[in-house]
């Protein structure tokens, strides 16, 4: 039985590559939307991409509130609402928002200085 | 390059589930498979970056692409002199080379971009692996059948 809790890390691994690949995808298929490569180039599209990046910056900034979140859910805090369901919603969302964040990024800034 | 790195992470997961799923009775014979596994395709990999970059594919566009980076230094050598002198034609003063970007030149159009880069990367390797792996279950009563079925359908679902 003490072998079948290692699961549980390797499934939380599992949630993070998945949901990773997910946000990379999600933000690839945004930038075939919005952005300096999209087809769609208008007065519109130009406020999108700045709406876009501006939401990008808040979501790299609300991202550190996953630090606690984690820390508290280790040290075994408030287990009413950090609950083990709520864990994997927490690394599932945590790896989402990484990939999209790193990916549109990277492709922004490449964008702006070719 | 993106979707390729978050791939191989998809697939390292997947074999160590599978790993798992078929030597779970044996934990150590589980784990050193999957490291001698991985290991040999890590090896794999770099065969088979080093067989690609020799590719007349891969080699044309290299080629290709450090010609454009030339002609976009005469370009800028060339916009640059012109600020200068008039004629175009006249060989450049002697000792006087093309400009060079610096890296606040390069940095200031991108720094929100570069900024949120290096957030998210802080964030997400204060947590990942570290804290992530030493995370363990509160409910460790909790139906571990389903914990497996899960994983194994995360990954092979996806």
């Amino acid at each position: 039985m003490q072998q079948e809790r290692y699961w549980w890390p390797i499934t939380l691994v599992a949630v993070t590559s998945v949901f990773n690949f997910c946000g990379r995808i999600v933000a690839k298929s945004l930038r075939c939307c919005i952005g300096p490569n999209a087809v769609l180039v208008s007065c519109v599209d130009a406020c999108l991409v700045a709406i876009a990046d501006a939401a990008q910056q808040a979501l790299s900034v609300l991202r550190i509130c996953f630090v606690p979140c984690f820390v508290l859910y280790i040290a075994g805090y408030f287990t009413d609402m950090l609950t083990d369901q709520a864990a994997i919603v927490m690394v599932g969302v945590f790896a989402l928002t990484n990939g999209v964040v790193v990916s549109s990024s990277m492709a922004l800034a490449t964008s702006s200085v070719r | 390059m993106l979707a390729g790195q978050a791939t191989s992470t998809v697939l390292v997961s997947g074999l160590r589930v599978g790993a798992k799923v078929l030597l779970n009775s044996a934990p150590n014979m589980g784990g050193a498979a999957f490291l001698i596994v991985a290991a040999v395709l890590q090896l794999a990999c770099a065969m088979a970056t080093a067989y690609v970059a020799r590719t007349p594919f891969v080699r044309y566009h290299c080629a290709r692409a450090a010609s454009r980076a030339l002609l976009d230094d005469e370009t800028a050598t060339q916009s640059a002199f012109s600020t200068y002198s008039d004629d175009l034609l006249s060989p450049p003063e002697a000792g006087w080379s093309p400009p060079k970007r610096g890296f606040f030149s390069v940095i200031r159009p991108v720094w929100r971009q570069a900024l949120s880069l290096w957030l998210a990367l802080v964030v997400t390797f204060s947590l990942f692996p570290g804290e992530i792996t030493s995370m363990w279950m509160h409910d460790p009563q909790g139906d571990f059948s389903i914990l497996r079925v899960r994983a194994c359908a995360v990954v092979l679902g996806f």
